[in-house]
């Protein structure tokens, strides 16, 4: 970032306050942080801007900061009509991995997790990005096969994977009951060790900041009611806060893709799905790696506070509710015991739910919708966040240029009517079962 | 927890049911043209609201009926029977003599939904 260029004298209070390091901290510490300033505007709306971005999540915000910063396009507003992150964003279990298979996935996650490999560095922000490891257990010997099958592909793709036995999983996870008796025996398990979690928060906390500080206006509570169109063309949005024009809209607006799509009479190839996760009370460092178990429908970290968190599967039905029901619970807390029987005392202190923009292949969509300069980024199904970075990334070339990156040239809207979707579950076009 | 008005067994708790999703879309005849296809197998109109679905009872009577859910509140506004083959001579999630039906929406899928498959990716947060 290049806030420092120009004639600004380095230690000029107001531009030093904005770059945040040790030093900083230290003197502020000493003034009793009485001094320190918000991390971003809170602007009025324009009557026009070149982009404008609707949902400040993660992805919308990612999608400014990455059109300012590497395409130069600064006249843009992200509008939210929440406040920032308070999507699916900060609902998440903020698992980051790029064990796909599918090529078009593969190069596309692993493109995004190099880029959280970089981030804290590149916003001047503390994601608090912990490559802890993600291990996936296998309890059968088919499972173990595809697992095989599955780190071949992706070390094929240049991504890190190590095949567990069970030895290596008991090792790795020593509370994990990998005896004979467990309820579910571990046959061994797949490792992503570049793979970890990230405060959810403070990446939509850290794009903010650094977007608005290249020029990016961020407007909250301001709700995308309808968009003008002109001859097939979008030309302006219509908002709770009136109506603005502009040259590029660029859609992120997760579980509620359908909604706004449909502002424009688009309609798409996604279910709305509740998905929930909750934690127990803080505990001591107990689990140093996140384990998931997609054959038991169970993942589980522990926070850096100290909670176990834990999630599972969506509760399976279309929903918008941002709020589930309790037989996933109890489901997710049977598989977890059975898995860490340690855990059985631990008391559940709060669960939530949120949105997920399920697509019928279980891939993301990211391109060109029917109507032009209109762009479309959902369809994120479980796994969004890990793709942040990458989706900002992608989508700000997308809008800037016209036309997809090759890394998403993959996820056009259009790859349901042609055929070429990309199922990596191989589950056909069932949103709840990806 | 949700409960379930089944018109054949009464009201009973969600876990006795499976999810078969949207029950407005119809089957297009065969032959139909492919975009009509493309509408039938991948769009979803997706409501925020009342929500027209299939469930299959399989707790109970182990038939196919509609729900009236709203999306927004998990309300459950009532429940219908499926037409099957004995009352309109559509098969199940097909139109085997592309008659044409007299309600809304099409059979109820073929089967219910799989369980998701586990092998891979999804499903691992
Ligand atoms: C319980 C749970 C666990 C998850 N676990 C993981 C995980 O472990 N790993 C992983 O990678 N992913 C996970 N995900 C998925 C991930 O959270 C999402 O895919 C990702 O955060 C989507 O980011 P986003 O920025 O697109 O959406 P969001 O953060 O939901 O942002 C969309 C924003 O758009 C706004 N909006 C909507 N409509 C309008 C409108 N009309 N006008 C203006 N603004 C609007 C919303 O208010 C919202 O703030 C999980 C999700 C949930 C719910
Ligand atoms: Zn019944």
């Amino acid at each position: 970032m290049s806030r420092r260029s120009g004639a600004q004298p380095r230690w000029n209070r107001a531009e030093s306050m904005k770059r945040y390091s040790l030093f900083t901290l230290a003197r502020e510490s000493l003034r009793r942080h009485r001094a320190w300033t918000g991390a971003w505007r809170f602007p009025s709306l324009k009557p026009r801007y070149r982009v404008a971005i609707v949902g400040g999540g993660g992805h919308g915000l990612a999608t400014a900061y990455y059109l300012a910063k590497l395409h130069g396009v600064r006249d843009v507003v992200v509008l939210e009509k929440g406040w920032i992150g308070g999507g699916n964003t900060g609902r998440n279990t903020t698992i980051i991995r790029s064990n796909y298979q599918l090529d078009d996935n593969a190069r596309f996650y692993e493109h995004s997790l190099r880029l959280w490999e970089g981030l804290s560095r590149d916003l001047n922000y503390n994601v608090m990005f912990s490559q802890r490891g993600v291990v996936n257990l296998a309890h059968s010997d088919t499972q173990m096969d595809a697992f095989a099958r599955r780190g071949n592909r992706m070390r094929l793709n240049g991504i890190d994977s190590e095949l567990l036995d069970r030895d290596a999983v008991a090792k790795y996870a020593p509370l994990l009951d990998t005896s004979d008796n467990a309820r579910f025996p571990v046959l061994g398990g797949l490792l992503q060790g570049r793979g970890g979690v990230a405060r959810h928060d403070a990446v939509a906390w850290g794009y903010a900041r650094a977007a608005d500080a290249l020029g990016v206006d961020i407007v909250q509570n301001c709700e995308v009611t309808g968009f003008r169109i002109d001859g097939g063309c979008v030309t302006g949005v219509e908002t709770t806060r009136g109506a603005i024009e502009v040259e590029r809209v660029g859609v992120a607006v997760a579980g509620n893709s359908g909604r706004v799509a449909g502002l424009a009479d688009v309609t798409l190839p996604i279910e709305s799905h509740v998905l929930q996760a909750f934690v127990t009370e803080p505990v001591k460092p107990l689990l140093h790696h996140v384990v998931t178990s997609g054959a038991i429908h169970c993942y589980i970290s522990q926070t850096d506070k100290g909670e176990v968190l834990l999630g599972g599967d969506l509760d399976g039905y279309n929903s918008y509710a941002q709020r589930g029901n309790l037989p996933v619970i109890e489901h997710v807390s049977q598989a977890a015991v059975a898995m860490y029987p340690a855990l059985s005392r631990l008391r559940v202190m709060r669960s939530w739910g949120g949105v997920m923009d399920m697509t019928m292949d279980g891939s993301p969509i990211i391109g060109k919708t029917p109507i032009e300069n209109l762009f479309i980024n959902g369809g994120w199904c479980y796994g969004g966040f890990k793709a942040t970075p990458g989706s900002g990334w992608v989508f700000a070339h997308t809008i800037a240029h016209g036309e997809p990156h090759e890394l998403n040239a993959g996820y056009g809207l259009d790859r349901f009517a042609t055929g070429r979707t990309l199922d990596e579950n191989g589950a056909g076009p069932t949103p709840n079962a990806h | 927890m949700l409960l379930i008005p089944c018109p054949h067994c009464g009201e009973r708790a969600q876990v006795e049911f499976a999810y078969g999703g949207d029950a407005t879309k119809r089957r297009p005849a065969d032959g139909a043209p492919d975009e009509a296809w493309y509408e039938y197998v991948y769009l979803r109109g997706n409501p925020r609201g009342p929500h027209r679905e299939w469930w299959l009872h399989h707790g109970g009577c182990g038939r196919w009926i509609r729900v009236i859910r709203d999306t927004a509140t998990h309300a459950v506004l009532g429940a219908e029977p499926a037409i099957d083959s004995r009352d309109s001579g559509v098969v199940p999630g097909g139109s085997a003599s592309g008659e044409p039906r007299e309600e809304e929406g099409g059979g109820p899928p073929a089967a219910p939904v799989p369980p998701p498959r586990r092998d891979t990716g999804a499903g691992e947060g």
